[in-house]
């Protein structure tokens, strides 16, 4: 855990957050391109489990009141990577990963919210 | 990228799909030549080898312009529908102007292409020439001309309505607009040399008489519109070799806008290379459509400064969608979205640690590693 936060923070100057124990929670800003907003996102870790990635602000927006933001787990959280895949293991640094995905998550959700199709690939679970 | 690129991007992106395909373009160049071959094997005026043809206006300057749709001009009150791209040909003949009727080699072409089973139910009779369509692909009109002399490239064509021969220069148009074109190449060059893949970029210039026809097709009445050839003119004349898309429209309405003030009379557009023929004769002839022109012209400008101000992903999204219709848009986001991803396929995708932004080149970057979007999609 302590490896993951140091990371986080060494490779993302722009991220502030920490650990305790086996819980960590880090902050930032993420801007998938120049022409988007910066995004504040939350990264939530507990040893072990999936990481979890909230975006805070600016809020994510629907294309229609009924209509579903693709790739999200309730709505809540962004599905950066396939569980059972072998995408992600604890022994990957959040750094490397759920962070980068994250922005291309953001770029292919702007593409989305502009186009109505997501172009970025992935598996959807109905 | 800075912002400014990824709007050049988009730019790009717009006019590459607004271009023939690649596919569509190889069709047309096989077709005319078919089409020139038919007419030299024939006997008579119209025949021989040492005619020739060849392509002018868009399909010379790789310029043209794929037809608006019903739906992208959702929303607004005049539409005209058109269902194929406009190409244009000259089919030079050996003969000298002043033996021959311009009405007799009209004819005497027509009756040529009335002798072949495909063209004879492809035909249109035009005003200065013969059109062949290829329903919903494209028409080809052919011009036919003689050369007026043999040490310039004026060419001298027949018109119906006068039954008279009128001179022109498209070779000479060509050059011109290439030479214009040409400014500023060299950094053009540069500039897209970073970019991954770029084989869809072309000259800025280009791409901004693409997209002045878009807008023009997507913005003005039919009645009002200002004709392929004028809009290509002003824009070549008013280009001083920027080197972006963006930069071009936006010195090109500046400059129109400073043109269009400096006179209460019609802006004159001639011929660079044939000064007596005048492109600008329907807005002497009808006022009205220059008013309307400069309302337009105002109105593009405007959009293109708020866009300089604020560059943002939705606002260029919003714009385009107003000045060039949200199926061109759409489709150019689209294909940047799929280059991206196929970057990523290809592990070459970056994202810069200071601002997570994604890209080929980040100087301080992390690779992304593959992943697979997942997800319940329940709200």
């Amino acid at each position: 855990m302590a490896i993951q936060d140091h990371l986080i923070k060494a490779t993302y100057p722009n991220f502030e957050g920490g650990c305790q124990r086996n819980r960590g929670s880090w902050t930032g800003c993420i801007q998938p391109t120049e022409l988007s907003p910066s995004y504040k996102v939350k990264v939530e870790y507990v040893s072990g489990e999936r990481p979890n990635v909230y975006v805070l602000d600016p809020a994510l927006r629907h294309r229609e009141p009924n209509e579903p933001i693709p790739h999200m787990y309730d709505q809540k959280r962004l599905c950066l990577f396939y569980p059972s895949s072998g995408d992600w293991s604890p022994a990957d640094p959040i750094a490397h990963t759920v962070i980068p995905w994250a922005s291309l998550w953001l770029y292919f959700y702007e593409i989305w919210f502009l186009t109505g199709e997501w172009l970025g690939k992935g598996i959807h679970s109905e | 990228m800075t912002a400014v690129s990824q709007l050049e991007e988009l730019l790009q992106r717009i006019g590459y799909k607004l271009d023939l395909t690649p596919t569509q373009h190889q069709l047309a160049e096989e077709r005319y030549k078919s089409v020139g071959k038919w007419l030299q094997e024939a006997q008579g005026v119209i025949g021989g080898r040492n005619t020739e043809i060849y392509p002018q206006g868009s399909m010379r300057l790789g310029t043209t312009v794929k037809p608006v749709k019903r739906e992208d001009r959702e929303g607004k009150i005049f539409y005209q529908e058109q269902k194929e791209y406009d190409l244009d040909f000259v089919y030079e003949l050996n003969l000298r102007p002043e033996e021959n009727s311009p009405m007799a080699v009209l004819e005497a072409l027509e009756k040529r292409l009335r002798e072949h089973d495909g063209y004879k139910r492809m035909i249109e009779r035009k005003k200065r020439c013969v059109r062949l369509v290829y329903s919903n692909e494209f028409h080809m009109d052919i011009l036919p001309a003689c050369s007026m002399s043999p040490h310039s490239t004026l060419i001298a064509i027949p018109d119906r309505e006068r039954r008279a021969w009128l001179s022109s220069n498209p070779k000479g148009f060509a050059s011109w607009f290439e030479g214009r074109a040409g400014q500023g190449k060299k950094e053009f060059l540069e500039s897209i040399q970073p970019l991954p893949d770029h084989t869809y970029a072309k000259p800025p210039l280009v791409r901004v008489v693409q997209l002045l026809k878009r807008w023009r097709d997507h913005s003005f009445n039919k009645e009002m519109a200002p004709c392929s050839i004028l809009l290509t003119t002003l824009a070549g004349y008013l280009f001083q070799g920027e080197i972006g898309i963006l930069d071009a429209l936006h010195s090109f309405t500046t400059r129109l806008k400073s043109e269009i003030g400096q006179s209460n009379r019609v802006l004159r557009v001639s011929n660079p290379t044939n000064p007596g023929e005048i492109f600008s004769e329907q807005w002497e002839k009808f006022p009205a459509s220059y008013r309307e022109f400069c309302v337009q012209v105002q109105s593009l400008g405007e959009q293109i400064d708020q866009l300089l101000k604020n560059p943002g992903l939705e606002k260029a999204q919003d714009i385009f969608k107003n000045l060039f219709g949200e199926a061109s848009v759409k489709d150019a986001l689209k294909d940047s979205a799929l280059a991206l991803q196929k970057l990523r396929e290809e592990g070459r995708l970056r994202v810069d640690v200071k601002t997570g932004i994604l890209g080929a080149a980040a100087v301080r970057s992390v690779a992304v590693k593959p992943n697979n979007f997942f997800g319940n999609e329940i709200l």
